[in-house]
């Protein structure tokens, strides 16, 4: 069952309007590495996998992408709050706009909106596994792009946490995969 | 064919010295675990010369986020690790501590409703404190 804590993971308090970092942001939310991804890779993967601690690291790390979703909309929707019109057309913000005004929307920077054909459960459990693994490489390096592009302290510390988030993330799906390994259930 | 790559060490293959293993001496407390986004400092990683800022006390929000990010992160440790019994200690005295705090908290300031165990009210609690500042959209 899903229970909603009313709080963020990690506090955000972005300060400065920035809707071309905004819409750079997005990437994250429906992109193809991105944490609704994650969020759904894991979740759906959690079925299936071969005992209960597989069952449980999946959905637990599932649902804490969810909540990396929260703090990334929460950030996008800080970055865009109260932009004017040539605040939007300056920073090309008005592709976004004409279809969704100020409202969030899981896409990614072109506007390629997010779809389950970023994620995969093949019926193998190293494979999805190994999958796992990738995604969250490829989400710390996506992150780390971000950073590179962003001179604002409040939305680099933000960031700084998603990223270390993914490393974690990654040393457990690891540890995963050595715990299969060594009861021989791959 | 498959039973040559059965015998491929595969974690080699990994290749994993970027990410050591866990050590429960070198667990950070809950205020730097969130600042720096994990509960080991093993498993620590900084990217180029940045560095986060370390998160302080002063809104008490903060600390609730701290407690319940280190409950997590430990959480996840235990879910590969469920048989460290020090870790299980650890797990269930900052439960202990992060209930008084959640206590405190909701009986002073805010609604956050982070169990369904709730003290009967006379108006739907829920409905408040939607914008806490750092805390939520």
């Amino acid at each position: 069952m899903w229970k909603y804590e009313k709080m963020l993971q990690y506090p955000v308090n972005i300060k400065k309007r920035d809707l071309k970092m905004a819409q750079l942001i997005n990437a994250q939310v429906g992109g193809p590495q991105g944490e609704l991804g994650a969020a759904l890779r894991y979740l759906n993967q959690s079925f299936t996998m071969p005992d209960d601690v597989g069952k449980a690291l999946l959905t637990d790390i599932g649902t804490e992408e969810l909540g990396h979703v929260e703090m990334l909309q929460t950030i996008i929707k800080q970055l865009t709050a109260g932009a004017t019109i040539e605040e939007i057309k300056a920073a090309g913000f008005d592709k976004h706009y004409v279809e969704h005004g100020l409202d969030l929307f899981p896409a990614n920077p072109n506007g390629i909106p997010f779809t389950t054909a970023y994620i995969s459960a093949v019926g193998d459990t190293r494979a999805n596994l190994v999958e796992d693994l990738a995604a969250e490489e490829k989400a710390r390096a996506v992150y780390e792009n971000l950073i590179n592009l962003t001179t604002d302290n409040d939305l680099k510390d933000a960031l700084l946490f998603l990223r270390q988030r993914e490393i974690v993330h990654f040393a457990r799906f690891k540890e995963l995969l050595e715990h299969y390994e060594r009861k021989n259930m791959l | 064919m498959y039973s040559n790559y059965n015998k491929v060490n595969y974690f080699n293959y990994m290749g994993d010295t970027k990410y050591k293993q866990d050590d429960i001496n070198d667990f950070f407390t809950p205020l730097p675990a969130l600042s720096y986004g994990n509960l080991s400092k093993n498993l620590y990683k900084g990217y180029k010369a940045y560095k986060p800022v370390i998160l302080t006390a002063d809104n008490p929000l903060t600390v609730l986020q701290a407690y319940n990010f280190i409950l997590l992160d430990l959480g996840l440790y235990l879910d590969v690790n469920p048989g460290d019994e020090e870790a299980i200690r650890l797990y269930n005295a900052y439960v202990i501590e992060y209930r008084n705090l959640v206590e405190r908290f909701e009986k002073i300031k805010y609604n956050i409703d982070l169990d369904f165990i709730n003290e009967p009210t006379n108006s739907w609690l829920w409905v408040k404190d939607w914008n806490l500042k750092g805390g939520n959209r």
